[in-house]
């Protein structure tokens, strides 16, 4: 379970650069700076060629949150 | 192929590489109609393993013509990458093929100004792709169309130092369906998928590193489980592995690969560990072997350590370790020549022998975006002239320099810098360390500038000798300022130094100042860490030192005098 978490956190310090240790579950695009449209964009595809599946775009515009994410890979039992 | 998500995690590292921190970070400016955000990060990682550092300038997709139109001189651009594509991008049902060939040709117009303008720009171009396969209209008539349009970019890019990127090619090598992502293009324009972003990134890396560093000379070979498969001193002759029969026709291939390669004027050497006897033997009677012995110029088939034997190929050929690459299936030798000769540039060799071409190809160390010049092709041939003249140059004493450079006969033909020679003094310019006093580097393009300037002096040397021709292998440039000329460029390949020809060359500039009637010479010598050797040549030639590096002579107490070793001629 903490794997998942660790991944996406990985991928968050990457896109957004921002420190491991700011990132949490409360992580969202309102407090995070980097988080823009372009990026949002990265952030998808870095999750689909991470945990190698693919994204409804229409799904990926509620990936609003760090927590938002989780609930998502976990619901869809990529974990 | 890296996926995307690792791409950014490495990128987000920090630089280890010690090599990295040597050069200037390049900077890269992309300006495509697609977006493409993903392929700035691949490319950024291929350029690191390729020893660039890159600073991806920000620009807007889709806006090509405005973004060319504004590009300024203190944006410092190294690079500038331009590519179109209408898959995807455009509705295929209106699309009009020939004005997209009309606005593809114009941009190259554009680019032509441009690189014009900023000489230091080097520009990577695209060429266009083929139009998807399953769409309703394809038909013949596209396909012709853009084979003739790619064709005539081709032309203009050559003639022109723009670099061409064969876009059309890697599509083909991989497909479109894997090249393209309908799904990122309609969420986000972004029409690569990641496998195409690796592949066209690679290329971009491929035909940078061609452009930021010079070709490599020589590449270095072992021979058991490299060039055959199988080991000579264990299988035999016979036992080895190579032919067109299976494993053997893997082998095979890569020789004529090899081959191929000393065909674009790379230098051969074999160092294994054999006896010599038995490679020998091996070469004459094993009729599989696409190579022959005479293609290689240097053989060192001995038990030394390996790191030793490359120091001797270096010496032989009289080129730097840093232009050697090492090719070694064992890991072991590979390893120790990474420590003990670090210079030395050393292939990862894959387990698998069908990936031999493609790392080889991978490391862009022998790659050149443009057409190779004579002089390249006609390379090994120069080198083996050398090795006669080696051989030769035993048999006279060492007090006995002056008789030993008459015996060989030599001829110097002597011309300006003209159309014929242009590429190859740029080639020179570019290559030449050892003696060469400023280093100063220029591109075709700078070059031509500075021989446009007024009161430029320019002599081209080309030799020949009793053991054949060695081609154009030296160049003096000056200009004249204030009645005093300056020697902006004066350099010598390193495979004619000791023949006392940069005498040659320095008559030939003060027999020229004296009919203008010029006074003074000044030489420069810019130091570096190779072309120590420079250091006391003004002096030995009555030059005074005026300050650090800047020398003068006064030519009207120096005779011209009629050099009795060789034969000059003018052209």
């Amino acid at each position: 379970m903490n794997n998942l978490e660790t991944e996406l956190k990985n991928i968050f310090k990457n896109i957004f650069k921002i420190n491991l240790n700011k990132i949490s579950k409360k992580t969202n695009y309102k407090n995070t700076k980097n988080w823009d449209s372009l990026n949002h964009v990265k952030l998808i595809m870095a999750i689909e060629s991470k945990f190698k599946l693919s994204i409804d775009p229409d799904q990926s515009i509620n990936f609003t949150s760090f927590d938002q994410i989780i609930k998502y890979l976990r619901k869809n039992k990529l974990y | 192929m890296i996926s995307y998500d690792q791409v950014l995690k490495l990128n987000s590292k920090k630089i280890q590489k010690k090599e990295l921190l040597f050069f200037k970070k390049k900077r890269i400016k992309f300006l495509l109609n697609f977006n493409f955000f993903q392929l700035e990060a691949y490319t950024s990682y291929y350029l690191k393993k390729k020893f660039i550092q890159s600073d991806i300038l920000s620009s807007d997709f889709d806006q090509v013509f405005q973004q060319l139109n504004s590009i300024k001189k203190k944006d410092n651009v190294d690079l500038l990458i331009v590519g179109n594509d209408f898959n995807f991008v455009y509705d295929l049902n209106k699309l009009n093929i020939k004005d997209f060939g009309e606005k593809v040709l114009s941009q190259l117009e554009l680019l032509k100004k441009i690189k014009k303008k900023f000489v230091k720009t080097e520009i990577i171009f695209f060429n266009v792709p083929e139009i998807l396969k399953n769409y309703f209209f394809y038909n013949s008539f596209y396909k012709n169309y853009i084979n003739q349009l790619n064709y005539n970019l081709k032309i203009i890019c050559d003639k022109n130092n723009i670099h061409l990127l064969e876009y059309n090619s890697l599509i083909t090598e991989i497909g479109q369906k894997n090249f393209y992502s309908a799904k990122n293009f309609y969420s986000s324009k972004s029409l690569l998928s990641d496998e195409g972003s690796d592949i066209l990134a690679r290329s971009i890396a491929k035909i940078a590193r061609s452009i930021f560093f010079t070709r490599k000379k020589c590449l270095v070979l072992d021979l058991d489980n490299t060039l055959w498969g199988g080991v000579l001193g264990e299988d035999g002759i016979k036992g080895l592995k190579i032919g067109n029969s299976y494993i053997g026709n893997k082998y095979l291939n890569f020789q004529k690969y090899i081959k191929n390669l000393s065909e674009t004027g790379i230098i051969l050497a074999i160092c294994s560990k054999n006896n010599f006897g038995d490679v020998k033997k091996c070469f004459q009677e094993n009729t599989n072997l696409f190579l022959k012995l005479s293609d290689f110029s240097v053989i060192k088939a001995n038990w030394d350590p390996k790191f030793k034997n490359i120091n001797e190929i270096a010496s032989e050929l009289n080129i730097g370790k840093d232009s050697i690459v090492f090719f070694d299936d064992s890991k072991f030798e590979r390893d120790q020549m990474r420590k003990f000769n670090p210079e030395i540039n050393v292939i990862s060799v894959p387990e698998d022998v069908d990936s031999y071409i493609s790392a080889i190809d991978e490391t862009a160390f022998f790659y050149s975006s443009k057409e190779f010049t004579n002089e390249d092709l006609k390379k090994k041939q120069q080198y083996d002239l050398i090795n006669k003249a080696k051989k030769f140059k035993l048999k006279f004493k060492s007090q006995d320099t002056d008789n030993y450079l008459k015996s060989l006969k030599m001829k110097i033909y002597i011309d300006k810098v003209n159309d014929k020679n242009f590429s190859r003094c740029v080639q020179m310019l570019n290559k030449t360390n050892q003696f060469n006093f400023t280093t100063n580097r220029y591109t075709e393009s700078t070059f031509k500038n500075y021989l446009n300037q007024n009161k430029i002096i320019s002599f081209v040397l080309r030799l020949e000798d009793k053991f054949g021709d060695h081609g154009i292998t030296g160049l003096i440039t000056a200009k004249i300022v204030n009645q005093k000329c300056i020697i902006d460029n004066f350099l010598l390949s390193c495979r004619i130094l000791g023949r006392k020809i940069e005498e040659v060359l320095l008559q030939e500039l003060i027999y020229k100042l004296k009919l203008i009637n010029i006074k003074k010479l000044i030489g420069i010598y810019k130091k570096t860490q190779k072309n120590i050797q420079c250091q006391s040549f003004y002096e030995k030639y009555h030059f005074k030192i005026i300050n650090n590096g800047k020398y003068q002579l006064n030519i009207e107490k120096i005779p011209v005098v009629k050099n009795s070793l060789m034969k000059v001629v003018h052209e």
